[in-house]
């Protein structure tokens, strides 16, 4: 009997229960108005932009695009890039998807990089760069969006124009970056971050630093891609040196006097300067490319752009010979016995004027010694191949006549250890990259 | 005991369904419901003037990713300056000939309710691409958009090829085609289909594109594609039928044989071996889809034919035949093969074969009853043709042939030749070869000479044979004419 009165009990309250009605109003207001509001939001912001919006892409293959977008209120915009600076007119509109979405929803230049046909623009077939044209909004403040891919993951990230003339100037501020970092002669480049001396790598095609510094005795690389807004390098990832992090060096010139680029990181002025030594030489690198001349094809090492010298690429003029498509030294697979040497390949063969190098080859405390033993063929005469060729025998011995003979540091540039560029040690002024044929 | 029990749920449920009997506002607004939206522009109402209003189809070009059948792969969008030029091509040579033949309540019925345009192909793991699909019957994708250019009649092709085939989907999958239809080839289907493709089969370019249409044509599929399954198969056939025309169609069995290595089977006459089996098929599937298309939907295949075929000559004009041949033009020889051709003249023919039989009949010592293979009218230089009559030796391998070249000087007025053979004639080794064989085809060669022609194409003669066939007909006899392929 106690039982069933329980039974009842539990029953009734559960009767009353059931059926209470929850008057409240969610407090921060109903899902999906908020989220049309903020898509009207996000669309008045980039509408309200006087001078347009810069952007600045990565795509996941991390090929770097700089674009100057207009939106208007008629779900219409207009952009130009970089790699495209006539400005088109195509269409966008803000959509809520898993997140508040920009959508770039008619071809466009922004499309271009995106397409997977690579006769369209290049990159690889069915995927182009690895770039988007649909974009989630992670976080925005008024002048800056932050946006991210959704289907590629590529990064997004939007600056308000301040000025017409800002706007006008978006893609020159780059090349003003790259002569700037080309400004400095040397391979080897020094600046001291949070008092901790620093190694820098600048890659302004790539639009890539890299900061290497020695951390209880190991060298510690970190790396990130940039983009640039005026005179401010601004880093696509924070990177961590000691205790600094860095998120931008601003105010980027070259300091003619100094011989130097001078910047600022985090309120702090900074100095990247001329080095002619490596912050920490890979003692085993000269031989460790020594050796692996031997396994790569042909036996042999090639360089696409050959020697870079006293700030001018190409400084052999390879350019000017007609067919020319590689510098190469090799070993006696290319020319017999136990020789080797330096050699252009030049529409699909191998021709004179070359040299051969002394051997045995001469690798002192890391350092490799090139001693130039025999000329063959003419390297007197006007002709392009000659002249390239005497300028490069110069630069890789140091001289004309047998015997002569220059130092040179090899650094590896990739982890497969298949990759080098090798820096003269006097001045750090020359330098060729070496890759597998 | 019982009762007091009864009475105890008679009142709980009375509890329970008072309690309940709350209303709900069922009248929220739905925020963002209603789809996409956007300012209309000058092209949304162009679709809706000619699509979505007549025909209440959506044609959906800015960019959704949720559309693609595939959503995982890198597409682009369409380019929006191309959308109108495509969809009214599209109209024109798919939606209006299907309204002239089965009116318009039939493609408001049948069509697709959506279109979806993207500006790329879809690119599949296996090395293919993907140009359209269908699903269901409800909608279109229809991709790799961005290269249309109207001036480009096979890219127009290819997107009306899509269309009828994806709307032979449909079809299909309201009515079902007889099953004798699969019957035909019903172990050649396969799922790597896709590896039949120009260079898959040898090094030497002659015999990879035997070996290669041997693999489709030759066992009696249309595409390469119509070999991945029945479905495919059928509509595949329907839309070649519809957007090659018939011209083409009857040019792929034409040129159905058996071969031997590089060269066609034949006897000692040069009389080829046809490939008699995947003849027959195809023109069994052919009669399938003509008797499909009539019994199902009440649709006479050729009317619709005709229609899709002066839609698409309408939309992409061919110039005509003469401006497209010459030196350093679009075309330089005719080929004329009477065992690959069906409709040459009789006055033609007779001409030919009178050749052929006096030349096999010939002195056995020197010509050793060589046949004539082949002829063929070179336009390769100003002012003069070159009549080749290939003939080949019945007592040597297969292959072992001669060209035997005979120049008549023109003059092209409009299109309109006379040809009076060249005296003196050359005499490289080709003019000598001409010199073996001249007295035993005195019919062939007085065919041409001192004759007034006509060039144009022939598609009054061979409906919808243009850029097929180019034909020379002579100017006072309309009744005696040849033609042959580009």
């Amino acid at each position: 009997m106690m039982k069933k009165n329980l039974l009842y009990i539990l029953l009734l309250s559960l009767a009353f229960g059931s059926c209470k009605k929850d008057p409240t109003e969610p407090l921060i207001g109903n899902t999906d108005e908020r989220l049309s509001a903020t898509l009207a939001e996000y669309q008045a912001q980039l509408v309200g932009a006087q001078f347009g919006w810069k952007g600045y892409l990565l795509t996941d293959n991390e090929t770097p695009a700089t674009f100057l977008f207009n939106f208007n209120d008629k779900n219409r915009i207009t952009m130009a890039a970089d790699y495209r600076t006539t400005s088109a007119e195509s269409s966008y509109r803000l959509k809520a998807l898993q997140k508040p979405t920009l959508l770039f929803d008619s071809y466009s230049t922004l499309h271009l990089i995106a397409d997977p046909t690579s006769s369209v623009f290049g990159g690889t077939t069915a995927a182009g760069y690895y770039s988007d044209f649909e974009f989630a909004f992670l976080s925005s403040s008024t002048d800056t969006i932050k946006l991210e891919g959704t289907f590629n993951k590529s990064k997004l990230i939007l600056i308000r124009s301040k000025s017409a003339a800002e706007s006008d100037a978006i893609f020159t501020v780059l090349n003003n970056v790259a002569t700037t970092a080309s400004k400095i002669r040397t391979y080897f480049k020094r600046t001291t971050i949070g008092g901790i001396e620093c190694e820098v790598k600048w890659d302004p095609a790539a639009q890539i630093l890299a900061f290497s510094y020695l951390d209880n005795g190991n060298l510690k690389t970190v790396t990130s891609h940039y983009y640039v807004s005026g005179t401010f390098v601004t880093l696509y990832e924070p990177l961590v040196i000691g205790t600094t992090t860095v998120k931008q060096i601003s105010d980027v010139v070259y300091d003619a006097a100094a011989l130097a680029v001078s910047g600022n990181i985090n309120g702090s002025a900074i100095q990247i300067k001329e080095a002619i030594t490596p912050l920490k030489l890979d003692m085993g690198a000269a031989q460790r490319w020594y050796n692996q001349m031997f396994a790569n094809s042909n036996g042999t090492w090639v360089s696409d752009k050959a020697f870079h010298a006293n700030g001018v690429d190409d400084f052999c003029n390879f350019k000017n010979v007609v067919g020319y498509q590689t510098l190469w030294y090799a070993g006696p697979t290319v020319f017999g016995g136990t020789s080797e040497g330096l050699i252009a390949f030049v529409n699909n063969a191998l021709g004179a004027p070359y040299t051969l190098s002394r051997n045995p080859f001469g690798i002192n405390s890391g350092i490799a010694r090139f001693t130039l033993g025999t000329n063959v063929g003419t390297f007197t005469g006007t002709t392009a191949i000659a002249q390239a060729m005497t300028a490069a025998r110069a630069i890789l011995y140091g001289g004309a006549t047998v015997g002569s003979a220059q130092d040179w540091y090899l650094i590896p540039t990739s982890d497969t250890g298949k990759n080098y560029d090798m820096v003269r040690v006097s001045d750090a002024q020359a330098w060729i990259s070496w890759r597998p044929r | 005991m019982k009762k007091k029990l009864l009475l105890s749920i008679v009142a709980l449920a009375t509890i329970f369904l008072a309690g309940c009997s709350k209303k709900d506002d069922l009248s929220a607004n739905l925020v963002g419901l209603g789809g996409d939206t956007w300012t209309k522009g000058p092209i949304d109402e162009w679709i809706s003037t000619n699509y979505t209003t007549p025909y209440n189809i959506e044609v959906k070009y800015k960019w959704d990713r949720s559309e693609l059948g595939e959503i995982y792969k890198n597409v682009v969008p369409v380019k929006e300056e191309l959308v109108v030029p495509i969809m009214d091509i599209i109209k024109k040579t798919w939606i209006d000939p299907y309204v002239a033949v089965k009116g318009a309540n039939f493609m408001k019925t049948y069509t697709q309710k959506q279109f979806y345009l993207a500006g790329s192909p879809s690119y599949n793991s296996n090395g293919t691409i993907t140009l359209g699909t269908a699903e269901a019957g409800r909608k279109i994708v229809l991709l790799d958009l961005n290269t249309f250019n109207p001036a480009n009649k096979p890219a127009v092709k290819q997107i009306l090829h899509t269309m009828h085939h994806e709307f032979g989907h449909i079809l299909n999958q309201n009515i079902a085609v007889t099953p004798d239809y699969q019957r035909i080839t019903p172990s050649d289907y396969t799922a790597t289909w896709f590896n039949i493709f120009r260079g898959a089969y040898s090094s030497t370019a002659a015999l990879d594109k035997i070996l290669y249409e041997n693999d489709f044509w030759g066992k009696g599929f249309v595409t390469p594609y119509s070999r991945s399954n029945k479905d495919d198969d059928f509509v595949e056939t329907l839309s070649t039928l519809l957007e090659g025309g018939a011209a083409n169609f009857d040019n792929i069995i034409n040129n159905l044989f058996v071969y031997d290595g590089l060269y066609i089977k034949r006897n000692g006459k040069g009389v080829y071996e046809q490939n008699t089996d995947a003849r027959s098929k195809l023109l069994r599937k052919k009669a399938i889809v003509i008797s499909y298309m009539k019994d199902s939907w009440g649709i006479d295949l050729a009317d619709l034919q005709t229609r899709t075929q002066a839609a698409i000559e309408a939309q992409s004009p061919t110039a005509d035949f003469n401006s497209l041949l010459g030196p350093g033009k679009t075309y330089g020889t005719i080929t004329v093969n009477p065992q690959k051709l069906t409709g040459l003249s009789a006055k033609f023919l007779t001409a030919y074969n009178t050749a052929n039989t006096t030349l096999q009949a010939g002195n056995p010592q020197t010509n050793k009853g060589y046949y004539i293979d082949n002829i063929s009218l070179i336009f390769t230089a100003a002012n003069k043709v070159t009549l080749r009559v290939n003939f080949m030796d019945p007592t040597a391998a297969l292959g072992v042939g001669f060209n035997g070249d005979f120049d008549y000087n023109i003059n092209n007025v409009n299109g309109t030749i006379t040809m009076t053979y060249a005296n003196p004639q050359p005499t490289t080794v080709t003019y000598g070869n001409a010199r073996v064989i001249e007295t035993y085809i005195p019919t062939l060669l007085a065919y041409f000479n001192n004759q007034q022609f006509s060039i144009r194409w022939v598609d009054d003669i061979v409906p919808q044979s243009k850029s097929i066939f180019g034909g020379l007909v002579k100017t006072t006899d309309p009744t005696s004419y040849l033609f042959g392929t580009l």
